[in-house]
């Protein structure tokens, strides 16, 4: 009976544990059950629509649509032009320094271009080109000696060529075609002459005006002449526009220097008649401008001792050997004086509209001899040479990133042989759609001198159009463009895409490798309408990029949108 | 009668043990008095409600029942290779001042199966764009059948507040003329 009691109480503990278990499953299958919850139905009907847009292929570039007109892949390329040699038998400078290159283009029916030089010899030769630059031939045979020359030309295509011989400044008066030299016109016969820069007015394009270095032993001084016939007659040659009102003086009177390197430039927007900017070194450290004020007969009144600017005061201490920080290149360009000019291996950026000078902007460092010119749409360009990432000198330019300008873009090669690229002179200006350049090449005499430029299609380039939206379903919407991705963009100097039906829209901006905008403002597109994608594109060097978009549909007033994708590929 | 002796395993004694313990329960629930409870239940609005959002009425119409507590939305389109986003065409509102768990849960598909890329329904942290996407019932067409989605997890909506659920739609390249109704529910508890 005991052991029964035993059995039977085991067997009751199973059950109660059977039944605690029973319990526990019980709490569990309520608890899951007991979440209690409502719910809220919603029903949605989706329908294939045709897409409200349609893209379509552009003008320019390469682009492809895909399915539906949805999406597209569009291709730009830059072509980089090969450097032309202009001559083979040329000095890399000459033993008094100063301008040993220049290059122009005169209006003629062929637009040629003429480069004048100084060969191997020390004569002043004059090529030209019909062919925009492919190939050169002497314009006649010359053996004018000189040290160093400037040239410009007035809108009857006539050439003023100025040039120092011998110590004394020379002026001559060329058309365009011209066979021989013409008469010579001495304007100082000191012997003490050097470096003339000539300008025609913008104003008036028989009055011409020069200035030029005259130093002797231990005295620098800027001389200047002028001639309201071009170039007929000349008055004022020896007047001195750096002896100011004593004790004043810009005269350098403290030792031997190379000179002052002197230039002017003509403004034709300031002033009834225009006005005239001279700039020059000092002789010790300081960078100068004087303004000239033009009367109705051409004659200069210079601005008083205390109007004249100093554009810098780091400049190199006199040398009697020429080097990169005693030299400058002034423009005058939308209505503001502009100049480059060097401190320690740096080009710096200065402009001044006669009230104010704006700061100066660095340019890459290296960046010696710098010469600066600008587009037809006021764009700047700084040119010079450079050992930055080379044994040797090559050749590099920076663009303005806009008109202003703010700032430089990255610096873009033109030369990477290791050939001594040196000394480059900008033509004036962006006529004929080309920035246009020449420098020497070569480690001895004689060298060479090449001929390149930049521009639509060389290196740069606006692609006009290259998509067109068209609006399908007959609403308004509002359209943007949108980066969302992108490959090796560090090589565009500046990618500009824009949305453009007469009147600009800027959407996407990479400047020197960055985005400076990712995302457009919404831009209107009208019920039928039609709107355009255009580009403007710069690189530093060969590659391809790809710039990945998204074209963003929006609902007006409504946060309802359709994203279609665009691929830019820029090779 | 000794029952550890019995040739049967710990196993077979517990499953004994267990299917008499069940005998047990249920005859002595044959044995049972009564309590008297009544219920009264009433109607009572819920605290959550869809609302239209700013979208409805151009791309897309809103239809919402008396109460809030469905919603028809009709005239949505899918462009082909082209992704359109309807940001804030409907919301979901908590009106009451505690927060609640919500989710999105598939009811329902039918229609065409072939020419669409995708049907997604988000809910938003707020209504507008750059507000984060919290849930997404993402409805995904393989070009012969629709891969159906798993209920979201619940996430807390704050009371007072206001959620977007944003849609968006894809239809294949060359897509042909369809259309799809997708029946989906906000489980709120």
């Amino acid at each position: 009976m005991v052991k029964y009691r035993r059995e039977f109480r085991g067997v009751h503990k199973s059950i109660l544990g059977a039944l605690a278990l029973l319990i526990l499953l019980g709490f569990l299958l309520q608890n899951v059950a007991g979440s209690a919850y409502y719910s809220l139905f919603m029903e949605s009907n989706t329908t294939v629509s045709s897409p409200p847009v349609e893209l379509q292929e552009g003008t320019a570039g390469n682009s492809t649509i895909y399915a539906n007109s949805t999406s597209a892949l569009t291709s730009v390329n830059l072509t980089y032009p090969a450097s032309e040699t202009v001559s083979a038998d040329a000095k890399a400078r000459a033993n008094s320094y100063g301008t040993q290159r220049a290059v122009l283009r005169t209006t003629d029916a062929n637009n040629t271009l003429h480069v004048f030089l100084l060969d191997s010899s020390g004569d002043l030769q004059w090529y030209n080109s019909t062919d925009d630059g492919q190939t050169w031939d002497k314009s006649f045979t010359s053996n004018l000696s000189a040290s160093s020359f400037s040239v410009e030309k007035d809108s009857s295509n006539n050439i003023h060529l100025v040039y120092e011989a011998s110590g004394n400044v020379e002026y001559r008066k060329q058309a365009y075609n011209a066979t021989a030299w013409g008469t010579a016109t001495t304007l100082d016969s000191s012997g003490d002459a050097h470096q003339p820069s000539i300008v025609v007015a913008a104003y008036n394009q028989s009055w011409i005006y020069v200035v030029f270095d005259v130093h002797a032993k231990k005295s620098s001084e800027v001389h200047f002449a002028r001639s309201t016939d071009s170039g007929s007659t000349w008055a004022e040659t020896s007047e001195d526009i750096t002896d100011l009102t004593p004790p004043n003086t810009l005269e350098y009177t403290g030792g031997d220097t190379a000179g002052v390197f002197p230039s002017i430039v003509s403004n034709n927007t300031l002033g009834t008649y225009g006005h005239i900017y001279a700039t020059w070194f000092s002789g010790n450290l300081y960078l100068y401008l004087r303004r000239g004020v033009l009367d109705s007969a051409g004659g200069v009144t210079w601005d008083a001792d205390d109007n004249v600017t100093t554009l810098s005061s780091a400049m190199s201490v006199a040398s009697t050997t020429v080097n990169t920080n005693m030299t400058h290149s002034a423009v005058d360009n939308n209505g503001k004086y502009k100049v480059v000019y060097c401190e320690s291996g740096t080009a710096k950026y200065r402009d001044w509209n006669e009230t104010s000078l704006s700061s100066p902007i660095s340019l890459a460092t290296v960046s010696n001899y710098p010469s600066l010119t600008y587009d037809s749409n006021n764009y700047l360009y700084v040119f010079y040479e450079t050992n930055a990432s080379n044994n040797n000198y090559y050749i590099r330019y920076q663009r303005s990133a806009d008109t202003t300008p703010t700032s430089f873009s990255n610096p873009i090669n033109i030369t990477d042989s290791n050939q001594d690229n040196e000394y480059v002179t900008t033509k004036i200006g962006g006529d004929n759609n080309r920035i246009e350049f020449v420098w020497t090449c070569g480690n001895a005499i004689p060298y060479e001198v090449k001929y390149n430029y930049r521009g639509p299609g060389a290196g740069e380039d606006d692609f006009n159009y290259v998509l067109k939206m068209v609006e399908k379903d007959g609403f308004d919407w509002k359209v943007r463009l949108k980066a969302y991705d992108n490959s090796s963009i560090t090589r565009l100097n500046n990618c500009s895409i824009y949305i453009y039906n007469g009147s600009n829209s800027t959407q996407i901006v990479i400047l020197n490798g960055d985005y400076e905008n990712k995302t457009g403002p919404w831009y209107d597109l009208a019920a039928s309408a039609t709107e355009y994608i255009w580009m403007h594109v710069e690189t530093s060097s060969a590659g391809t990029s790809y710039v990945y978009v998204y074209l963003e549909i929006l609902v007006p007033n409504k946060t309802t949108y359709a994203r279609y994708i665009i691929a830019f590929e820029i090779t | 009668m000794n029952l550890r002796k019995m040739p049967l395993k710990k196993s077979a004694k517990f499953l004994t043990l267990l299917l008499t313990s069940i005998v047990i329960a249920s005859v002595s629930a044959g044995v049972y008095y009564s309590l008297s409870m009544t219920s009264t239940i009433t109607t009572a609005t819920t605290d959550v409600w869809f609302v239209a959002g700013d979208d409805n009425g151009t791309e897309c119409n809103v239809v919402l029942s008396p109460q809030n507590t469905s919603a028809t939305i009709t005239g949505l389109n899918a462009y082909p290779n082209a992704t359109f986003t309807y940001v804030d065409p409907i919301r979901v509102k908590n009106n009451g001042s505690e927060p609640q768990d919500i989710r999105l849960r598939h009811i329902s598909l039918s229609g065409n199966d072939t020419e669409f890329d995708f049907v997604k329904f988000q809910i938003r942290n707020g209504t507008t764009e750059t507000d984060a996407i919290l849930r997404t019932l993402n409805y995904v067409c393989t070009g012969s059948d629709w891969t159906l989605p798993s209920n979201t997890t619940y996430v807390s909506i704050p009371g007072d507040t206001e959620w977007s659920v944003t849609i968006e739609t894809r239809a294949i390249d060359d897509a042909g003329s369809a259309s799809v109704i997708i029946e989906i529910v906000v489980d709120v508890r």
